[in-house]
């Protein structure tokens, strides 16, 4: 009879190794851990890694299942094979043992260890992708894939078109497709799943006792430990991709948030995600910020990532070459500078001055209701600023 | 105030005079702030930092090691409350703050005795202020992202 599994201090310590990414990457257990998990699952599937440089032509399994998303949004039906494979190892997790077994205390000693950690982040990082594919509507959900759909679906359009067309228009196309492929994979869900948050059920299987639970958890588990950071289920393939490298900054207070200044800070197998002191940008807003327009920076909708595109253009260029409009100026708090209030062309407000001592130009972010350079200023420092009295 | 002026006109003469103030402190030597004669509720700004003049039992944390009074290690962040200042963790703001949300910062004492004290700054002018002194600090906060402005 073989030996119960028991709660393993080496197991957390394993686990929260493994939470460092992209840490150790060993394909060959990572892919028996795989087979021994879907073995457990009682489902038949090829196990085929997502490499770096991977294309849809190469994986025909997942083109078929990202054609078949793209097929089935408008209708809302999904892949039917692929959903009860991945429905079949849902169940297996959410099973009320599985359940408990998520919730013991070594999980969640785990999974506090983990928030700490650059799983942590790169989780942060795939929520971010799905915020920002998301912004522009009320039920998040839907907005994202139909977001999302709605460019690849015109890549496909496009793609099937390029006999038509020249080389650039399939490109773009075919890049496009990718794109959506990849978010696909990155955004989680019913077949995409993150491996740090499974393999914890594998330590609260363990100390709770729980060995049917523990039969599957455990591959996962080791899996996770491997260097896996997702897995995708279509029909008849499982994909698994490795643990990004991760960039990270640490801010005043501590906090952890993903940047890079001339890089992607999530490097990953899947796709580059590109982070601005924690904002997720568009490529070329880090790489190349010379191609950001005014009018692109106008039409970005959510606040943050126009603030970011605005800091990478420049906040004087960008009010130069807006339809910045000078809504107030003033000669300062003690009535011997100069500061002007100017509401950009996204409705944007800049409180204009200099300090007094450097030959520095500031440009500070205000709100967009204040009238006055006087207001504007005592928005951002709080108080009546009739009683600043020296300035340097 | 002048409305009629453009955008592009406004930051020049923003720019201009940054440039014409910097040559006048650079052409008289200058390198600080003579704040000894500010009373109490009066407030120096040193770029995006406020010190603010309060009563000398104005409540404070613990004593602290770190002299800069900015969060951050960019250039910006080192104001520096020199010896022989004493500095101690902020508790409260003034009541006279008008706006929510801003978050005291040290607290720095200059006991009596002691002589003037400067807070200093590798760009901006150092203040003097005055033995037997007290000033809590606040910052100055981006609209966008209330955090504390980055300079």
């Amino acid at each position: 009879m073989p030996k119960p599994t028991s709660p393993k201090p080496s197991d957390m310590e394993r686990y929260m190794e493994a939470c460092n990414y992209p840490g150790v990457l060993d394909v060959t257990a990572v892919e028996s851990s795989l087979a021994l998990y879907l073995r457990a699952l009682k489902v038949d599937r090829k196990i085929v890694r997502l490499a770096s440089g991977w294309t849809l032509a190469m994986h025909p399994p997942l083109a078929r299942n990202i054609e078949a998303i793209l097929e089935d949004f408008a209708a809302r039906r999904v892949d039917k094979r692929a959903a009860m494979a991945a429905r079949a190892a849902s169940d297996a997790s959410d099973a009320s043992d599985a359940s408990d077994a998520w919730d013991a205390s070594d999980a969640w000693d785990a999974r506090d260890a983990r928030d700490a950690s650059d799983a942590m982040a790169a989780m942060a990082a795939m929520a971010a992708r799905d915020a920002s594919d998301a912004r522009a509507a009320s039920d998040a959900r839907d907005a994202s894939d139909a977001m999302a759909a709605m460019a690849a679906s015109d890549a496909r359009d496009a793609r099937d078109a390029s006999d038509a067309r020249d080389a650039w228009d399939a490109r773009a196309a075919s890049d496009a497709m990718a794109r959506f492929a990849a978010w696909c994979v990155n955004r989680g869900g019913a077949w995409s799943w993150e491996l740090s948050w499974m393999a914890v059920t594998h330590l609260g299987a363990a100390q709770i006792g729980k060995p049917l639970v523990d039969a599957w958890a455990r591959h996962v588990f080791d899996a996770f430990v491997s260097g896996a950071w997702v897995m995708y289920w279509t029909a008849d393939t499982i994909y698994w991709a490795a643990k990004p490298s991760m960039h990270i900054e640490t801010t005043d207070g501590g906090r952890r948030r993903l940047h890079h200044e001339t890089s992607a800070a999530v490097e990953s197998d899947i796709e580059r995600l590109y982070f601005w002191h924690g904002i997720l940008v568009p490529a070329h807003v880090v790489l190349r910020p010379d191609w950001i327009t005014v009018a692109e920076i106008r039409a970005e909708t959510n606040i943050e990532v126009r603030r970011v595109m605005t800091e990478r253009f420049g906040v004087a260029r960008y009010l130069r070459e807006s339809d910045a409009v000078t809504v107030d100026t003033d000669l300062g708090a003690l009535g011997d500078s100069f500061r002007a209030l100017i509401k950009s062309g996204a409705g944007d407000q800049w409180l204009v001055g200099t300090d007094g001592s450097t030959e520095r130009t500031y440009f500070m972010n205000v709100a967009p209701d204040a009238m006055t350079c006087r207001q504007a200023h005592e928005g951002i420092c709080g108080f009546d600023e009739s009683r600043i009295k020296a300035e340097s | 105030m002048n409305k009629t002026m453009t955008a592009c006109e406004a930051v020049e003469k923003v720019e201009s005079i940054a440039a014409e103030t910097w040559a006048a402190r650079q052409a008289r030597g200058m390198v600080e702030r003579d704040c000894t004669a500010l009373a109490v509720g009066d407030v120096m700004r040193q770029g995006d930092v406020y010190l603010i003049r309060v009563p000398n039992d104005w409540p404070r944390g613990k004593a602290r090691t770190d002299r800069q009074l900015a969060p951050g290690s960019t250039q910006g962040s080192r104001h520096v409350a020199e010896e022989p200042f004493g500095v101690f963790d902020g508790v409260k703001l003034p009541d006279w703050f008008t706006a929510k949300g801003f978050a005291p910062g040290p607290v720095i004492v200059l006991a009596p005795g002691v002589g003037d004290g400067l807070v200093s700054h590798p760009e901006h002018l150092y203040s003097r202020h005055a033995a037997d002194t007290t000033w809590q600090t606040s910052y100055q906060q981006d609209a966008a992202t209330r955090q504390r402005v980055m300079d």
